[in-house]
């Protein structure tokens, strides 16, 4: 299958962000997900985890389908981050707030998925956030890679912060696409 | 020598000599201290001049073991005083306690939250009210201009309480990082009515236990937002902004309208004219999120504008129908509303 020639938007993060829960509100129909007994309990204690990919879609009344693919969240299946990534609208990053090294996960997904797309469109969701300060050490690590992208405190198990996030994507690709259009004509 | 450094305040600073009963770690943290001032000269937003005299300082540090009458007389001629502790398990209570052995960084850090609370009292601004709660400001922007004191004074160790006549509104974090209000007053500021020109910032008890705080910037937000339909007198009509980060709408939870405007500054920068007509917005909105922008400081100022991003439609598949036709039918299919 080549995913690069898909419509699709990524959805990504480490393990237990919520990806799955994020796919599952959106999907046309339950997301096929590849999950198994987590064996790392002591990381993260969650009884399954994805092994490969969550996949679900959204068929639009045009003839279009979106593919929603989830990736899975362990350093150690890096490479298909980049090869998910390749051709994507979009990625929609979640980020586990509550975890001590948050920060250093949301910098190892930008810099995957930037390898072979620079521009690549990134929202970012922080759930379980531990203050409300939190917010800053994230925006300070995308100033120091030069990257303005949204960073928003979401629940994703709530349908309605997922929308947002969405949302803000389209707005971040419609917006991208009138300006070059204005600097075009 | 540039306008920046010619325009620095001179601060006076008096370092209290240890008297002969106090141990060898004062006199060690004095000399640290009027070293660092030397190596700060010229790093600082102000000059700070090390005064032999207290009666001429604006500030004066004192070791613990030398603080007498004397602190309060200083503290009545309206100096600020820094206590300075040499046994890591004491318990000192003053406003500033410098403990030693401190860095560079912490004294550094003090000296700029100093700088900042004597220009504050020179223009004669103080935290224990800081508005006149007979006379509400016709100013629209006095509430935000409150706020943004806060956020330079930065004593988070403090809860001020926001009043309209005797009754409780809000309170607010003394740095104004955190926020609180009953859900009834949130959703009176989210839709801009609670006049908050209205509310009178004092220092109160500290945010009760039952009450949830919030982020402030979600107060900033609002209060610029709703504060006029005019640009901010610090903005400008002609020139052009770019976004530096966006606002935290996980937070503020905004119109449709709202994230296409700033989206359109992450594109590009832009006047408020022409973010009104690239996001399909009135003016008057456009303004709004100018202000409220600039309000939570996530914008710059540019000289011109530039398209900045590759065009994506290049590196994704070409959909049936075009690019806009297929995010307009996502967006009927979400149930999102559509854009213009």
């Amino acid at each position: 299958m080549n995913t690069s020639q898909q419509l699709k938007i990524v959805f990504t993060g480490p393990m237990g962000a919520g990806k799955t829960t994020a796919i599952r509100a959106i999907s046309d129909a339950a997301p096929v997900s590849t999950e198994v007994g987590n064996s790392d309990q002591a990381m993260f204690a969650k009884e399954s985890t994805t092994i490969a990919l969550d996949y679900g879609e959204l068929t639009l009344e045009d003839g279009n389908c979106v593919r929603l693919y989830g990736t899975p969240g362990q350093a150690r299946f890096s490479f298909m981050w980049e090869i998910i990534g390749l051709g994507a609208l979009g990625v929609i990053l979640l980020i586990d707030g509550s975890s001590d090294h948050a920060h250093l996960d949301l910098k190892a997904f930008i810099e995957a998925f930037q390898r072979n797309t620079p521009d690549q469109p990134f929202v970012i969701g922080v759930g379980r956030l531990k203050s409300n300060g939190d917010l800053e050490r994230y925006f300070s690590l995308l100033e120091s890679v030069e990257l303005v992208a949204p960073v928003f405190a979401v629940d994703v198990r709530q349908r309605g912060d997922v929308l947002l996030l969405i949302e803000t994507l389209l707005c971040i690709l419609e917006m991208r696409v009138t300006e070059i259009d204005h600097a075009a004509s | 020598m540039n306008a920046a450094s010619t325009a620095r305040a001179d601060r006076h600073v008096a370092l209290v000599k240890p008297s002969a009963s106090t141990d060898d770690k004062a006199a060690h943290a004095l000399q640290l201290l009027e070293s660092m001032l030397w190596a700060f000269q010229g790093t600082t937003r102000s000059n700070w001049i090390v005064s032999a005299s207290e009666k001429e300082a604006d500030v004066i540090f004192v070791h613990t073991g030398d603080c007498d009458d004397r602190v309060r007389q200083w503290q009545h001629s309206r100096k600020t005083v820094v206590v300075i502790e040499t046994e890591p398990d004491s318990d000192v209570v003053h406003e500033y306690v410098l403990l030693y052995p401190f860095r560079a960084v912490q004294v550094m850090e003090l000296l700029e939250t100093l700088d900042i609370q004597l220009g504050a009292s020179a223009t004669k601004i103080d935290l224990t009210t800081l508005a006149n709660p007979d006379t509400p400001s016709d100013d629209p922007w006095s509430f935000l201009d409150e706020l943004r004191m806060l956020r330079e004074v930065q004593n988070g160790d403090v809860w001020l309480v926001g009043k309209i006549a005797a009754a409780t509104v809000l309170w607010v974090r003394g740095d104004c990082s955190e926020y609180s209000a009953d859900p009834a007053t949130l959703q009176a500021i989210r839709l801009g009515e609670l006049r908050l020109t209205d509310v009178q910032l004092q220092r109160g008890v500290p945010l009760p236990a039952h009450r949830r705080p919030r982020p402030a910037a979600e107060l900033v937000w609002f209060a610029g937002f709703h504060a006029s339909p005019q640009l901010a007198p610090w903005l400008d009509a002609e020139s052009h902004y770019r976004l530096v980060r966006w606002p935290d709408f996980g937070a503020i939870r905004p119109l449709p309208s709202q994230i296409r405007a700033t989206a359109t500054l992450s594109a590009a920068a832009l006047t408020v004219q022409e973010i009104a007509t690239r996001a399909h917005i009135s003016l008057e909105e456009a303004t709004r999120m100018l202000n409220a922008l600039s309000a939570c400081r996530l914008l710059t100022a540019v000289d011109s504008a530039t398209a900045a991003h590759k065009d994506i439609r290049k590196s994704v598949p070409e959909p049936a129908g075009g690019f806009k036709s297929f995010l307009r039918s996502l967006r009927k299919r979400l149930g999102l509303t559509e854009s213009p």
